[in-house]
């Protein structure tokens, strides 16, 4: 499941952040449990308590004592997410591109020729 | 230790109760055997055939059980040290004392409870084949003594063959640990037995001559402390651990006190150094 | 953060040979500690100094404060790599057994976990595969509440399914107040349930650390890693 060289909570991280955007979990929805979630992905739960916590540090999600931990009600920061989620994917694309050599025209174009030819 | 004692019975109950089915069923045979030559004294041909052999048979089964008795006995102790028993049995929270401690009091309580069902079984069947006269031969044979002599004799023999079981279980688990601490290679195992006789011919030996060096005994009879000499004047007798003197109608069971009580040290001493040993020197 | 293990300039060796080799070592309460190797390395000679049942050569083991002894081993749960159970023994004479002997023992727990393995009371040890042996005595293992869990190998030779059971079975017992030191050689499968990692290479500490640091400082997987070390 974890592939990516990265820190299992950065990866974890991703994973909440890409449900977030894809709507599969709204605003305001309980995350799952710090337990239900290690178990599902078999990870040490210690773990996932630091991805929660970076999350919140991220203002991405709230605790309520007691309660558990919330996706945030703020409708702007979860479009800034998508934001900058996509930014990343295409930042990363057009640097991948560029290193190939690529320019910006050429880009722009095998873009608009896929784009087509998937609808 | 209670708690570790009872899984200990429980573990080998099955085996014991086994090895005192087969000692019954072979005495059975062979008191069968007397009782069937001992009512037709005429014809004695049949003693020496087939009878003969099923007599031999159960005499060669009751000494096969009783070391597979003594081979169980040693494996209860063996077993934790050389097989993977022993990964739960050191690591539960019990002091080498109590785990030494069960494992010698079930094996003194095995060792016992063959010894008396074989014996009261003996009683037993004697009289259904024989009838109740054979008591009345006893009783007449005990009659002739003194009064409080057969008891006597009786005490001083159970305390003396109970200090040498105690001892003997005490001696065997000190072989091993010892063995499994100074070599660790399974197929050198047999050592233990090396350690184990060299062991006790070393402690008899000490006890016989502490025995003769203080030839004080206690009687069981009067409860009077006697020298050698005042029991045995003939010097018909060897001085040792216990007597049991009988000359004449006169019969009377001693203890030598001090030959007793290096019995009983030696008890202690081989208990503590082998729970020593198995709680701090022992690598599984 | 106490240390509820620590582990001083420690040597074992057999005859000529040096199973371990001056380690020295301290692991935090509540930590799951994957000590890593492959067979030889010292691991096993290691927990079982910790669990009392192999003596240090040189240096010095302290578990809570203590030295390894009938204290150590009371609040020390320990799953061995062997089948360690009496071979007379149904599953429910094992359970009361731990009952009896271990105060922390929490029955119906037990129970619980029995169910999840689909592990019968009523079932004879001997009867038993090497997965469901395996399965049975982590569920002895897990139904103290210790203080520190020791498991050797856990999931070494079971087959894909005991596996992700039993891995479940520690995730899920886990707690804050306990530390847990699991060794194994299976890194891939395990790595993702280690707070910290300690590379045993030789009988010496190659390389100890948080997981996650080491992932982010080396740019790789615990597993890779791993590979990287012992040249698998």
């Amino acid at each position: 499941m974890f592939n990516e060289n990265l820190p299992i909570y950065i990866q974890i991280m991703n994973l909440i952040k890409r449900r977030i955007v894809k709507g599969e979990i709204r605003r305001g929805d309980k995350l799952p449990s710090v337990r239900d979630l290690s178990t599902e992905l078999k990870v040490n739960p210690n773990t996932i308590q630091r991805s929660y916590h970076e999350l919140e540090r991220e203002n991405l999600v709230f605790t309520q004592r007691g309660m558990g931990t919330y996706v945030t009600e703020d409708e702007n920061i979860i479009k800034e997410l998508k934001q900058s989620m996509a930014s990343s994917l295409v930042n990363s694309f057009i640097q991948d591109m560029r290193s190939l050599g690529f320019d910006l025209e050429e880009i722009v174009s095998i873009i608009d020729e896929k784009m087509r030819e998937g609808k | 230790m209670g708690k570790y004692m009872k899984y200990e019975l429980k573990g080998s109950y099955k085996f014991i109760f086994g090895i005192i089915a087969v000692l019954l069923i072979a005495s059975t045979i062979i008191q069968y055997n007397i009782y069937m030559v001992s009512n037709r004294p005429h014809n004695m041909a049949e003693a020496t055939g087939f009878r003969a052999f099923t007599m031999l048979i159960s005499i060669l089964v009751i000494f096969g059980a009783f070391l597979a008795t003594f081979i169980h006995i040693v494996g209860l102790f063996r077993k934790e040290l050389y097989e993977d028993r022993g990964y739960l049995t050191f690591t539960l929270p019990l002091s080498g004392n109590k785990i030494l401690g069960a494992k010698i009091l079930v094996g003194a309580i095995w060792y016992v409870a063959i010894a008396i069902s074989a014996v009261l079984y003996n009683f037993l069947l004697a009289t259904i084949l024989f009838g109740t006269s054979w008591l009345n031969n006893v009783k007449g044979f005990l009659a002739m003594f003194e009064p409080g002599a057969v008891s006597s004799a009786f005490i001083s023999s159970t305390i003396v063959s109970l200090e040498s079981t105690f001892l003997t279980l005490v001696i065997i688990y000190l072989s091993i640990a010892l063995s499994k601490v100074s070599v660790k290679n399974k197929k050198i195992g047999g050592l233990w037995f090396v350690i184990f006789l060299v062991l006790s011919g070393l402690l008899n030996y000490l006890t016989l001559k502490i025995s003769e060096a203080f030839p004080y005994y206690l009687s069981f009879n009067n409860f009077k402390i006697l020298h050698y000499y005042d029991i045995a004047p003939f010097g018909t007798i060897f001085g040792g651990i216990s007597q049991v003197t009988a000359y004449g109608t006169h019969i009377m069971g001693y203890i030598n006190i001090i030959g007793n009580l290096s019995q009983i040290l030696f008890i202690v001493l081989g208990f503590l150094a082998t729970s020593y040993l198995i709680e701090n020197k022992v690598d599984l | 953060m106490t240390n509820i293990i620590e582990i001083k300039g420690l040597s074992k060796t057999y005859f000529t040979k040096k199973a371990l080799n001056n380690v020295s070592l301290a692991i935090e309460k509540g930590k799951v500690v994957g000590i890593l190797g492959p067979n030889g390395s010292g691991k096993t000679t290691l927990i079982k100094i910790l669990t009392g049942i192999l003596r240090p050569t040189k240096g010095e083991v302290y578990i809570d404060g203590n030295k390894p002894g009938v204290i150590t081993k009371s609040i020390v749960s320990y799953l061995p790599d062997r089948n360690f159970l009496y071979d007379w023994m149904k599953i429910q004479d094992a359970i009361n057994f731990f009952k009896d002997f271990y105060q922390d023992f929490d029955e119906n727990k037990a129970y619980g976990l029995l169910e999840f393995m689909k592990l019968d009371r009523d079932m004879k040890i001997n009867s038993l595969s090497k997965g469901m042996k395996e399965k049975l005595n982590l569920t002895l293992v897990l139904s103290r509440n210790a203080k520190v869990y020791i498991l050797d190998e856990p999931i070494a030779g079971v087959d894909p399914v005991a596996r992700d059971q039993i891995l479940d079975a520690i995730i899920n017992n886990y707690n804050e107040e306990s530390t847990m030191l699991i060794t194994t050689h299976l890194v891939r499968d395990m790595e993702n349930i280690f707070d910290e990692v300690v590379f045993l290479k030789e009988g010496e500490v190659y390389l100890q650390g948080n997981a996650e640091v080491l992932r982010e400082e080396r740019n790789m997987k615990i597993d890779d890693l791993y590979k990287e070390i012992f040249g698998e």
